[in-house]
């Protein structure tokens, strides 16, 4: 048996390179088809590590802790009390790359000459750099001086929008827990910048504990605990074992529940691919068929003669079949080698989609696309596409194993 | 002893309302180490006769013993076993395979039967100088003149040793001077070779040199 698989896999061989015209055509097909899906897979990388890491960025994380009935009233009341013990333990959690709580007050920042609504956001200096955008915008090492003396941080877009300066006085008004307007004066200590559409404007920082004191929080009461992972892969299991020790009035949420829109258009996206992978698969996979078969019915002949000599009828079928599975991993490594590079040179210099970007600044899209490469999910969808068209290919091989050996050599084409 | 029996064979062939009877009754039988030829004019039956003997074609009605063994009561894949083991052909057009050069066309019943990369190519260089194509051996069938690729083609019939060869007009598409050569070589290796061989051709000068010549004249045995 095995002198025969390898009688009829040199056959095959033989007859691939021979036929080269006709298959050198199959094998460009599939490779720029691996290429295409290759490049969109990693673009779609891009794009879906572009939109989660805006979504940690901006203050979201991968998970959220929060009371369940803020997702509808932004009432500070709204709150939950955690203690450091509990912190401990979530940061100890395997996947878990950091763990951090704020406050956040909605409230009015007037200067001389502008006021705005804003989020005062109380952060645990020490633990907030490991979560947010803040760890890479700004020097952790200067929390401790930009909170000093009801210090804040803003952003330079909120600095241009309330026509102040840096170290400038802004007075804030807005509710306390107990509903009690408040008013404070605060002392823009330093500045942040950040290319994230609208965190430069929304959010001005200060330390927790302040906050806490000024807007009457009782000890470890918070409005939200942050959470970020090492990989995805480990959102459910982190999940699971948060709810274990989730403190009273709270409720724990991944990033896609609280972003429901970005979600929503990410699954669309995926699904989009899905059906551009399946045309792509089927376009590559039918010609492939077809020059199969038409290459059986001009060498019926041939397997009339391989009968003849001895060769039984099921080692016919798997001398096309390895004619198609050479021509396919022919194909599939082509395409696979040039997809990879192709992936790894735009992950260094960008895609410039500038032109169309601009509607999309607010899912965190930015005028730069730097495709993103997945070499597992590229292998496993390079192996569906062998397996399909492998599968596609079973057709012309049956009925060549289906013919008679008078049958096949009175087919001899003149 | 006889090498072949064929008893009372018919082939027929039907298509929609109308039978046709390529063979009709036919008997014959040929001695082992005999060289046979069938022979008779065109559509006189004798190669859907040969074809039978060979197994590549199934009889109506009949039986065909060829070593003892009733080859019509054989399933598919017994006959392909029994064309493997027993039995060697030579076509009228070669049928060599292109992409393949003359030594290994020559090895493909060896490696069909098993034999390792070595053996295989010291038997078929063995064959390959019998037939006088020493140096041949890696040329491709396009690189060969018709008279060469029929060497190789007889080299392959007989490298396995098979018990009966059978040629389908095998000097057909080869000129005086080469059917001559042809039909001396097969003579010789089947003294060597210890094989019996049956040819069709309607050929006089093939005829004349067979050992036992079968008339065939519209599906019936006439001598």
């Amino acid at each position: 048996m095995l002198t025969n698989i390898l009688m009829v896999f040199n056959l095959a061989v033989k007859n691939v390179f021979s036929n080269w015209g006709k298959n050198k055509t199959i094998v460009t097909i599939l490779a720029v088809s691996l290429i295409l899906i290759q490049f969109l897979i990693s673009l779609s990388e891009g794009f879906g590590l572009q939109v989660k890491t805006f979504a940690l960025d901006s203050l979201v994380g991968d998970l959220k802790i929060i009371n369940p009935k803020s997702r509808v009233d932004s009432s500070i009341k709204l709150n939950f009390v955690i203690d450091d013990s509990t912190l401990d333990k979530i940061s100890k959690i395997e996947g878990v790359r950091g763990v951090t709580t704020r406050i956040n007050i909605p409230l009015v920042i007037k200067s001389e000459r502008e006021f705005k609504n804003v989020v005062l956001v109380g952060i645990n200096t020490e633990r907030e750099k490991d979560i947010s955008f803040l760890g890479k915008s700004y020097n952790p090492n200067n929390f401790k001086e930009a909170f000093k003396d009801n210090g804040i941080l803003i952003g330079a877009d909120l600095l241009k929008k309330l026509k102040t300066k840096n170290h400038f006085k802004v007075v804030a008004s807005g509710p306390d827990v107990n509903e009690k307007l408040i008013e404070k004066a605060f002392f823009i200590n330093d500045v942040f910048t950040t290319n994230i559409p609208n965190v430069s404007e929304l959010y001005i920082f200060s330390d927790i504990k302040e906050v806490a004191k000024t807007f009457g929080f009782k000890q470890n009461e918070v409005s939200e605990v942050s959470i970020a992972l090492v990989n995805q892969k480990y959102m459910e299991s982190v999940k699971a074992e948060i709810k274990k020790i989730l403190p009273v009035n709270s409720e724990i949420f991944e990033w896609g529940e609280l972003m429901k829109f970005l979600k929503e258009w990410l699954d669309m996206m995926f699904i989009n691919l899905l059906v551009f992978f399946s045309i792509v698969f089927l376009a590559a996979s039918f010609p492939l068929s077809n020059t199969l078969l038409i290459s059986v019915l001009e060498r019926v002949y041939q397997f009339g003669i391989l009968q003849a000599l001895g060769l039984k009828k099921p080692y016919i079928a798997i001398l096309i079949l390895f004619e198609a599975i050479i021509i396919l991993t022919i194909g599939s490594v082509i395409g696979l080698v040039i997809g990879v590079l192709l992936t790894m040179v735009l992950n260094h210099v960008g895609i410039d989609v500038s032109a169309f970007s601009q509607g999309l600044s607010g899912i965190g899209i930015s005028d730069n696309l730097y495709p993103v490469l997945n070499l597992m999910t590229t292998i496993k969808v390079t192996l569906l596409l062998f397996v399909i068209a492998t599968v596609i290919s079973l057709y012309p091989a049956i009925k060549a194993s289906l013919y008679s050996p008078i049958k096949a050599l009175s087919k001899k084409l003149n | 002893m006889s090498m072949i029996e064929v008893k009372n064979v018919t082939k027929k062939y039907v298509q929609g309302k109308l039978e046709n009877f390529a063979l009709k009754g036919v008997s014959f039988s040929v001695n082992l180490g005999e060289f046979a030829v069938l022979s008779g004019p065109s559509g006189s039956g004798k190669s859907t006769a040969l074809n039978i003997l060979g197994s590549l074609d199934a009889a109506s009605s009949g039986n065909v013993f060829i070593d003892g063994e009733d080859i019509t009561v054989k399933s598919s894949f017994e006959l392909s076993e029994f064309r493997l083991q027993k039995l060697g052909f030579i076509f009228q057009s070669y049928n060599l395979f292109p992409v393949l050069n003359a030594i290994e066309n020559v090895c493909i019943p060896l490696q069909l039967k098993g034999y390792s990369k070595k053996d295989r190519e010291e038997m078929a260089m063995e064959v390959l100088a019998d037939v006088g194509l020493s140096g041949f051996e890696k040329r491709k069938p396009m690189e060969l003149s018709g008279g060469q690729q029929q060497r190789v083609a007889v080299a392959r019939a007989l490298v396995s040793k098979p018990k009966l060869i059978l040629g389908d007009e095998p000097t057909a598409n080869l000129d005086t001077k080469n059917a001559q050569g042809l039909i001396e070589l097969m003579k010789d290796m089947k003294n060597k070779y210890k094989t019996t061989i049956v040819v069709s051709s309607h050929d006089e000068d093939v005829i004349k040199q067979a050992e036992k010549s079968i008339h065939l004249r519209d599906g019936l045995v006439v001598n």
